[in-house]
């Protein structure tokens, strides 16, 4: 049979076991430097992890009108999600079943017919082939004249409050359960204007070279803001104090990162591989959302809800988006590309209705911090890239000392916070200037169970 | 008056300047070609063919609506203490096609800077757009729109690359 996709069985479960120390007793841990320039685990990791994985693939305003296509990946499968004309979402591969011609070109994009440029089949925004050029002069075998010439759909595909997840495999359990108790974090995100949330025109996207899980790593890190960051924070107080000396105007009001670091902070780690970091922020009143805080309260808004909306804070989405609110309120998507290139693309999310004065306010915030043209986020890729340059680099050195902060805070379960949430996280981390680093062994824990074959 | 050969003179020799400022490292010279109100800003794309069009509504790679933002920029290149800017690439800047409109006193040009860093190559272009004006004698930058037409950045890039 011509339509079957697949000739051989997926490559068996893994042994990783001697990439990892995990002695949760003497609270040793350790990941093997090879997770991070191994190209034959890079493409295991493609398979097992990102290509067996909910993953996200957009949020809804990105494709709002019947129609409308928006072209991404599943690990290294290109994909394309399409609005058919009665609203509904659905995705596929991006290519023509026929010779496997790639159909959407554009990232975004309308079309109510989509034909392919090679044999002209067209498809329509269901995914349906509308036409078969000349197939009445073309001799088929019955078989193939009875036979679906339709676009090959991904496995699941399910939206959380405007964020739109796809799979391959159909075999998953629902989005609902593989999110669990991050929900209570994403609905902070998702629950900022009652007309809904959107993407802001003007999609950035950069690439770096090193490895994605310097990326997941890196966002849940606070040990490297003082560090990383201090130009940030020395030109971001330098603003206040212009200011507050009546000599200029602070354009931007950017988060203050010193003042963040000297109050309580916390890590969760979750079921799935997903972790949050939270953060106390002494500026909140600076946040492009403050002046909306009363009316998300009258709507109806729970206080807590409220009240976490004004935390710093992130969650890593196993395996491949970080929504972020500290500068201001970002998507990361991570995209592999290799053993050692990363793309990254990077959303500007805001309250649709937002106020024209928070709305200005949330883009400078974003603009001064984020992308590969802010003043934050290139210090942080070129650390990424040092490390490709050294520890990486040496073959010799295959441990590093990364996951030792926090070990004796950290505990099982909830801590105070996350009981008062009503949330049950694995591992909770919370104080003063612990900088938590124990957070990450969540991730890695999950990374090495679905190396090995594990299913969600 | 000035004559329109004169003007071209002027506005070449403004352009070419700053070019070469930031080429050299010759940071606060860069930075004084800018009036302190002046407006900079590299708009981001929204699809293959448009770049968004309202910094107050859609996202910007920079905006800055003075000279501040530029001044912070120079601040931290010159700081030592930022990891981006541990090494930085040599930088080849190259500004041509200069079209002026004398009564509106604006300038658009192509360009184009080629970036040699750690043995590596690399290159950004595009169009600048230009607002001047005359302050005593000389021609100022009131507004600078920079399109960066290979916008998917390896790595990432600051002022001088543009």
């Amino acid at each position: 049979m011509d339509m079957k996709t697949r000739t051989e069985p997926p490559s068996g479960p893994l042994s990783v076991e001697h990439l990892f120390v995990d002695e949760p007793d003497s609270g040793r841990f350790n990941v093997h430097r090879d997770l991070f320039r191994d190209e034959a685990l890079f493409e295991q990791e493609m398979e097992h992890v990102f290509e067996a994985s909910w993953v996200f693939l957009c949020h809804e305003s990105q494709v709002s009108a019947a129609d409308d296509y928006l072209t991404t990946h599943i690990g290294r499968q290109p994909v394309v999600v399409l609005r058919n004309q009665a609203g509904e979402l659905n995705a596929f591969l991006n290519l023509c079943p026929h010779r496997g011609t790639r159909l959407y070109t554009a990232r975004v994009g309308n079309s109510s017919v989509q034909m392919c440029p090679y044999h002209a089949w067209c498809f329509d925004s269901s995914g349906n082939n509308v036409k078969l050029k000349d197939q009445e002069l073309g001799h088929y075998t019955r078989e193939f004249a009875d036979g679906d010439h339709g676009l090959i759909p991904i496995g699941r595909l399910e939206n959380y409050q405007g964020f739109v997840f796809g799979a391959l495999p159909k075999e998953l359990p629902p989005l609902v359960e593989y999110l669990g108790d991050t929900r209570f974090f994403i609905d902070t995100f998702a629950q900022q204007s009652e007309q809904g949330m959107e993407i802001l025109a003007g999609e950035v996207s950069y690439t770096y070279d090193a490895n994605w899980k310097m990326q997941v790593e890196n966002t849940m890190d606070i040990y490297h803001l003082t560090t990383v960051h201090a130009t940030f924070a020395k030109i971001v107080a330098d603003r206040q104090q212009r200011e507050m000396a009546a000599a200029g105007v602070d354009n931007v009001k950017a988060v203050d990162l010193n003042s963040l670091s000297s109050v309580a902070s916390g890590t969760y780690t979750f079921d799935h591989g997903h972790t949050v970091f939270w953060g106390t922020d002494p500026g909140k009143q600076n946040r492009a959302l403050w002046a909306s805080r009363d009316d998300l309260i009258a709507r109806g808004v729970d206080q807590l809800t409220v009240d976490w909306m004004f935390r710093p804070r992130v969650i890593n989405f196993f395996p491949n988006l970080q929504f972020v609110d500290s500068a201001s309120l970002q998507l990361r998507v991570i995209r592999p590309l290799s053993a050692q290139k990363t793309e990254m693309t990077m959303y500007c999310l805001a309250p649709k209705g937002e106020p024209k004065e928070g709305r200005r306010r949330r883009l400078r915030q974003y603009e001064d911090f984020y992308n590969a043209t802010g003043i934050a986020t290139p210090d942080d890729v070129a650390c990424y890239e040092d490390i490709g340059r050294g520890g990486l680099a040496a073959s010799s050195q295959e441990w590093i000392q990364g996951f030792a902060r926090g070990m004796e805070k950290v505990v099982a379960g909830p801590d105070e916070l996350a009981s008062k949430i009503g949330i049950q996280p694995l591992h909770s981390c919370s104080g003063v200037q612990v900088q938590d680093e124990t957070v990450f062994r969540g991730f890695y824990r999950e990374w090495r169970r679905r190396m090995q074959g594990g299913s969600q | 008056m000035t004559s329109s050969g004169e003007l071209r003179d002027q506005v070449e020799a403004l352009l070419f300047e700053e070019a070469a400022a930031l080429d050299e490292h010759r940071w606060h010279d860069w930075l004084a070609l800018f009036t302190p109100d002046c407006e900079y800003w590299v708009p981001a794309w929204k699809s293959e063919f448009e770049t968004t069009s309202d910094p107050d509504d859609e996202v910007s790679l920079i905006y800055y609506s003075d000279r501040t933002g530029l001044e912070e920029r120079i601040w931290r290149i010159e700081s030592a203490a930022s990891p981006a800017h541990r090494t930085r690439p040599r930088t080849c800047h190259a500004v041509n096609n200069i079209r002026i409109d004398a009564d509106q006193l604006t300038v658009k040009a192509n360009w184009r800077v080629d970036c040699y860093e750690e043995k590596r190559a690399a290159s950004f272009f595009g169009h600048y757009e230009y607002a001047l004006m005359r302050e005593g004698g000389e021609l100022l930058i009131a507004r600078k729109k920079i399109l960066l037409l290979n916008d998917s950045v390896p790595s990432y890039l600051d002022i001088y690359q543009l």
